[in-house]
């Protein structure tokens, strides 16, 4: 029965990406934290958004040209964070 | 499983509108907002002139759950809901007991809730009272 965490998970990954275009960048913070909490608990997946567009390091979520970099390399993307982790992802 | 008067205190709380219906502290009772964050024993609730930061415990609060395509459209419509809520509050039933009563409107239910049900850790709130196989 874990409809419950993944339905918190799927809203707390739009509360994250409204709060994070609204400037509320460390309150998108807290929510993709309690996102990646729950899914840890509930041996769930995180949706795609979240791993794509959150920093490993710091939680923050990541709004591309505000406080991400993004750039394409040979076959992946790098994204770059504000607090200067990287992530790679293939295309 | 979606977001019911039964699955609230288990539910998500950010993002729900809320209303102080009773509280120790008078002063508080009648803040409402939008629940922004949420503690161990607080809930911090988003209202026009900044954030509260109301104690869970001795607290009832009265949230408004609305299916998900009317909370997208909620920021816009704020004003009008708002007035929506004070005509439909006689719709309320009284809350049961175990302090989880239901009231519905055309597209809005009311759940009243104790506040020491809520009295959890956010990420924690969601396993207790679950029947899980690895107890």
């Amino acid at each position: 029965m874990s409809g419950i965490a993944a339905e918190r998970i799927d809203r707390l990954a739009s509360l994250a990406a409204a709060a994070a275009r609204d400037g509320e960048g460390d309150r998108a913070r807290e929510y993709v934290r309690l996102a990646r909490r729950i899914a840890e608990r509930n041996r769930l997946r995180l949706p795609r958004e979240l791993v794509r567009f959150t920093c490993d390091d710091c939680d923050a979520y990541l709004v591309p040209g505000r406080n991400a970099r993004t750039r394409l390399r040979d076959g992946h993307v790098v994204t770059t964070c504000d607090c200067g982790a990287q992530a790679r992802h293939p295309y | 499983m979606t977001l019911t008067p039964e699955t609230l205190p288990r539910h998500e709380l950010v993002g729900l509108p809320v209303r102080v219906v009773d509280s120790p502290d008078t002063s508080q009772v009648g803040i409402a907002g939008t629940v922004v964050s949420e503690t161990t024993n607080t809930l911090v609730i988003e209202v026009v002139s900044g954030t509260k930061r109301v104690p869970k415990g001795g607290r009832r609060f009265e949230f408004r759950l609305i299916d998900e395509a009317a909370a997208r459209v909620r920021r816009t419509s704020d004003a009008a809901s708002t007035t929506r809520r004070r005509d439909r509050k006689g719709a309320g039933t009284a809350s049961q007991p175990d302090s989880r009563g239901g009231a519905t409107g055309e597209d809005a239910a009311y759940v009243t809730v104790d506040g020491d049900i809520l009295l959890s850790r956010p990420a924690l709130r969601s396993e207790n009272g679950v029947e899980s196989q690895w107890r």
